[in-house]
């Protein structure tokens, strides 16, 4: 059997000043994600290429699409008291759970690949050209994104690893990790996030999660790994296996 | 009229002295601080508060978002108030309770719902009625959206705050009092940005009438607020980036505009103090001008700005 290959890989980062990437299971309070979901790429993706609320996820789905991310900039959280309405009448306070950054802005790295070679191309170059449909949004619309620095990485520049020990740069999910190197001085952090969306009669619900390790400060995570790429001078991975 | 067709990107500065911009009540109400970074926060909602409340009290346009006049009120109720006064030309104070109850919500409303400025505006989430228990909403995404706020201006200590007493009404009780304590910042440059979508618009019907209101809005609703902790902010600065089309879509214009002091910043306590310098705005500008159909802007008279060509054929001033 050949060796899995990926004809591109489209990437830009992606950052803002606040984000709040909801977490599935927070109600009383509203908690975040410190890496966007799967849910909220894909969300984003849709969004530049005008395709309308809750029709995408079939068209992203992980067989379909591959998405990687990597956390560029430490980021951190704080709680601020919201005054909202209830639709029932009457005020309500919702505690919102901030990410900001440790720096100056929140900057993450996506990677995507698409099958759909039309779609793919037509992404590519909306990105490229500032052409961002109905916009960019770090999970809720008062966060607008940003997507700079748009580019298309060649099937050259891109190699396919098994068993691959050494830093992996981006996000990952739990069962590509073989084992974990030492872990001192990184900041290592796991979260079960929404992997694909459904519509349901009134409105929409996760419909699968994924398991995924990251690392905190921007250092990578140390260990060995079933599956990786090597991107030019990068190592990822995406949030579902490639190679299943 | 014509729906919005040009993307807009707006970035709106303002300042406050010796008040309280926004407050967080699990905080005793003190002006949201990122203190790790030194920023006063204001939250989009507040922004969106004195839009509101400047279209419904100065402009007289329905709006959907209103200060409930009774907290018993449902968001739906809202709709009922709508219909009942401005489709069925009945008098607001002659309506009970009763009346707003007959009114089954958006089926008796059709498409004048977007007769309703903000939700052209800011969108909206609205209740629906369906038959099995469960409620559902028709959810509106808003061509107009806005960043939160932040000071460009570091900020390391609040005002000293005096303790006030005060009745406050909470709940049902008509007797409560209170002692509280009145924090403030010293002085806050605070910058907003935000953007429109010309894409989302064809849902909401917005228009060119209604940019003009925004601007309008934006420049004009702050200093009509009067309360005793929001006296004190002075707009200074409102720029609105219009594209010729409605796929182009700018950065955050806050990241090119920085705040040079005459004095160090936690000293800051007056708009003589502060210089905006915009010399890599008007760079990043110059890289989309063939993209960009007009720059709207509005100036306050005691606002120093460099690097900024006003006077050039695309800038055009806003006056009221």
């Amino acid at each position: 059997m050949s060796e899995p290959k990926i004809p591109g890989l489209l990437t830009f980062q992606l950052t803002g000043k606040i984000a709040h990437f909801k977490k599935y299971y927070s109600n009383i309070s509203s908690l975040t994600y410190e890496v966007p979901p799967r849910t909220v790429i894909t969300g984003i993706l849709a969004s530049i290429l005008e395709m309308p609320r809750d029709t995408y996820y079939e068209t992203f789905s992980p067989q379909q699409s591959k998405i990687g991310v990597q956390l560029l900039s430490p980021v951190r959280k704080q709680v601020s008291c919201m005054n909202y309405v209830k639709k029932e009448g009457g005020p309500t306070q919702v505690r919102l759970e901030l990410l900001l950054p440790r720096e100056e802005r929140l900057r993450f790295r996506i990677y995507c690949w698409h099958e759909n070679a039309e779609l793919f191309d037509s992404l590519f170059h909306r990105c490229k050209n500032h052409n961002l449909g109905y916009g960019v949004y770090l999970g809720q619309r008062a966060f607008r994104g940003y997507v700079e620095d748009a580019g298309m990485i060649p099937e050259s520049d891109i190699q396919f690893l098994t068993d691959f020990s050494g830093k992996l740069d981006s996000l990952t999910f739990e069962e590509n990790i073989s084992g974990l190197s030492d872990t001192v001085g990184f900041d290592i952090n796991s979260a079960s996030m929404p992997n694909t969306m459904r519509k349901i009669d009134v409105g929409r619900e996760q419909d699968s999660m994924v398991n995924t390790v990251f690392e905190m400060s921007g250092k990578g995570v140390p260990g060995r790994f079933k599956e990786a790429f090597r991107v030019r001078d990068k190592t990822i991975s995406f949030y579902t296996p490639f190679v299943s | 009229m014509a729906n919005l067709s040009r993307n807009s990107e707006i970035l709106f500065l303002y300042d406050a002295k010796q008040c309280n911009p926004n407050g967080d009540m699990d905080n005793e109400n003190k002006p949201r601080m990122d203190w790790e970074a030194g920023r006063n926060l204001v939250s989009d909602v507040r922004l969106k508060r004195y839009i509101r409340d400047y279209l419904m009290q100065v402009k007289e346009l329905p709006i959907f978002v209103r200060k409930l006049v009774d907290a018993g009120l449902r968001a739906q109720d809202s709709l009922a108030l709508f219909k009942l006064t401005h489709l069925d030309g009945k008098k607001e104070e002659d309506l009970t309770l009763d009346d707003l109850k007959k009114v089954k919500g958006l089926e008796e409303i059709g498409d004048n719902l977007f007769d309703l400025v903000d939700i052209r505006i800011f969108g909206a989430t609205i209740p629906i009625q369906v038959e099995e228990g469960r409620g559902a909403s028709s959810t509106f995404t808003g061509p107009v959206q806005f960043n939160w706020g932040y000071s460009l201006n570091t900020i390391h200590e609040l005002q000293e705050s005096k303790t006030i007493t005060s009745h406050l009404q909470t709940g049902k009780s008509e007797h409560g009092a209170g002692i509280g304590k009145d924090y403030r910042v010293n002085y806050s440059f605070l910058a907003f940005s935000g953007g429109i979508n010309a894409n989302v618009a064809q849902d909401t019907r917005m228009t060119e009438e209604d940019v003009q209101l925004l601007d309008e809005a934006i420049i004009k609703s702050i200093p009509l607020n009067r309360t005793r902790s929001k006296i004190g902010q002075t707009p200074r600065l409102y720029l609105r980036v219009e594209m010729t089309d409605n796929q182009t879509v700018l950065n955050d214009l806050r990241e090119f505009v920085h705040l040079e002091t005459s004095v160090p910043e936690p000293e800051l306590r007056s708009i003589k103090e502060c210089t905006v310098d915009a010399t890599e705005l008007q760079a990043y500008l110059g890289k989309f001008d063939g993209k960009i159909q007009k720059i709207h802007y509005w100036k306050d008279g005691n606002l120093s700005i460099d690097g900024l060509d006003l006077e050039s054929a695309k800038f055009q001033e806003l006056s009221y």
